[in-house]
């Protein structure tokens, strides 16, 4: 038995020194793309500041944005919270955006590893597409919008440019550049999708600050369109009325069907924060 | 058998995936694009040479009544390794393949082979082994992975392949299109088989 005992011990001792190397190597690179998601998750939680700078406030341990319009902070939109708690299988984490009179703007949960096809749903945008639309579309019927490009009309090549980044899908990899402020990045984007060499583009886009505006504005467009049913639910309330039921209403939150551990555990995280960012900020303005 | 043979017998004759039937959970659900399916191939590709090679190096100072365990603990080891390293540098692919990354610990394939082959074999041998099954795990996801998407969406890995008058057939990207194509290509494979025997 101790022999026994002694192999397995060696043995998990040898994993955990390589993991404990591997850990260390790799840290500060998932830290980086950690900054970059909550980065993006804030832009996405508070539309009104996607454009705009956040200033992190620490009220006591407890840490919270504030969002401005301008980069320059000026324009004050509201504020931008982390919430965790406990799910079926996971911590979920999730950015809140929330405007000055306490209403929720928007959320983004950063972290989750539930059960896929119950707990998941949480961040799964709800299709409203049936297998039979699916085999219509393929029949010719329901035929997809096709883009013309006319590089000599600007207007037309940025609408080009915002029709492609939606059916492309390409908003994650757009995300990363515009979080990282990657000029060349996005004028690359819009150069795939209109099919041209970077060096063409550079030359059509004599002016590649618009295409980081378009780029901007497209991606806060983009997002509020494919929020996930369950968290737009939350979005308008105030941590008042923060109820999870499992009945369809709109009254409340709807739990989703077989996932009710995780959808509470969204829920209460959320009201959690928010209660405490109420105390943090003393009150949240009159509506 | 040759070395040659041991590398080779898992592209079509042993196949994982369209001979065996095993490890179909991923492959199922990440081959909705010939990129997620690269990238969980070659995951589990480094788990499987790695861990055949480690067990294999181990395997003559492991009581029996503990292998298992053992085994289990080295395949999470590589597990967490490809984790920590697509998380660092792939965070869009970490992100797709989501779940389906930590499930490899639990892949039949992995322990399949280490319980069937390296407990049993030398480090040379386990090692192709590892490798030929691991490739022809990524082969059978990138077979699958590629008809669903140019189906599916007219393209292959960002390339439009089937030009603007195609329609997508969208049903080739959601289930029903993984278990059909599964399907059809495990039917072919098993003909190909008939007929070279």
């Amino acid at each position: 038995m101790i022999r026994l005992t002694l192999v397995l011990a060696l043995i998990t001792c040898c994993a955990a020194f390589a993991l404990g190397f591997v850990y260390q190597s790799t840290a500060p690179k998932i830290e980086e793309q950690k900054r970059i998601t909550d980065e993006l998750a804030r832009r996405n939680a508070l539309p009104e500041a996607a454009c705009g700078a956040f200033v992190l406030i620490d009220a006591d341990g407890f840490e919270y944005h504030e969002g401005y319009r301008g980069a320059d902070t000026t324009g004050f939109v509201g504020y931008v919270v982390k919430a965790s708690g406990r799910g079926y299988s996971s911590t979920i984490e999730t950015i809140v955006g929330v405007d000055p009179a306490g209403r929720i703007t928007g959320l983004k949960v950063t972290n989750q590893q539930e059960t896929p096809g119950l707990g998941t749903k949480i961040v799964e945008v709800k299709s409203t597409k049936t297998v039979m639309d699916a085999i219509k579309e393929a029949a010719g019927k329901g035929e997809p919008p096709r883009v013309s490009v006319d590089l000599a009309d600007s207007e037309g090549t940025v609408r080009c440019i915002e029709v492609e980044l939606r059916n492309e899908n390409v908003c994650g990899g757009l995300e990363t550049l515009v979080a990282s402020r990657d000029t060349a990045g996005v004028l690359g984007a819009a150069a795939t999708a209109l099919g041209m060499s970077p060096a063409d583009s550079a030359e059509v886009f004599s002016d590649p600050g618009r295409v980081f505006d378009m780029a901007d504005a497209v991606l806060v467009e983009v997002r509020a369109g494919a929020t996930p049913w369950f968290l737009k639910q939350f979005v308008g309330r105030s941590h008042g009325s923060l109820l999870v039921v499992s009945e369809k209403t709109d009254t409340y939150i709807q739990a989703i069907t077989g996932a009710t551990i995780s959808s509470v555990a969204v829920n209460k995280s959320v009201k959690e924060a928010l209660v405490k960012l109420e105390a943090a900020v003393g009150g949240f303005e009159e509506e | 058998m040759s070395l040659a043979r041991e590398f080779t017998k898992g592209f079509v004759s042993e196949n994982p995936v369209f001979r065996l039937a095993l490890g179909l959970c991923p492959v199922l659900a990440v081959t909705t694009s010939l990129k997620n399916g690269v990238g969980m191939g070659l995951a589990a590709t480094f788990v499987l040479v790695g861990s055949n090679v480690i067990v294999s190096l181990i395997r003559k100072g492991i009581p029996a009544r503990i292998r298992i365990p053992c085994y289990i603990v080295v395949i999470a080891s590589f597990v967490t390794v490809v984790d920590l390293v697509m998380a660092g540098y792939t965070p869009e692919l970490h992100k797709n393949l989501g779940i389906f990354i930590p499930l490899i610990v639990v892949n039949c394939i992995i322990l399949g082979r280490a319980e069937a082959f390296a407990s049993k074999n030398g480090v040379g041998r386990s090692l192709i082994d590892g490798l030929g099954m691991g490739l022809g795990f990524t082969f059978a996801l990138i077979v699958i992975a590629s008809v669903r998407e140019i189906i599916g969406t007219g393209k292959i890995w960002d390339l439009v392949l089937l030009g603007e008058s195609y329609n997508p057939v969208l049903m080739a990207i959601l289930s029903p299109g993984a278990f059909i194509t599964l399907g059809l290509l495990i039917g072919l494979f098993n003909l190909i088989e008939q007929k070279r025997s």
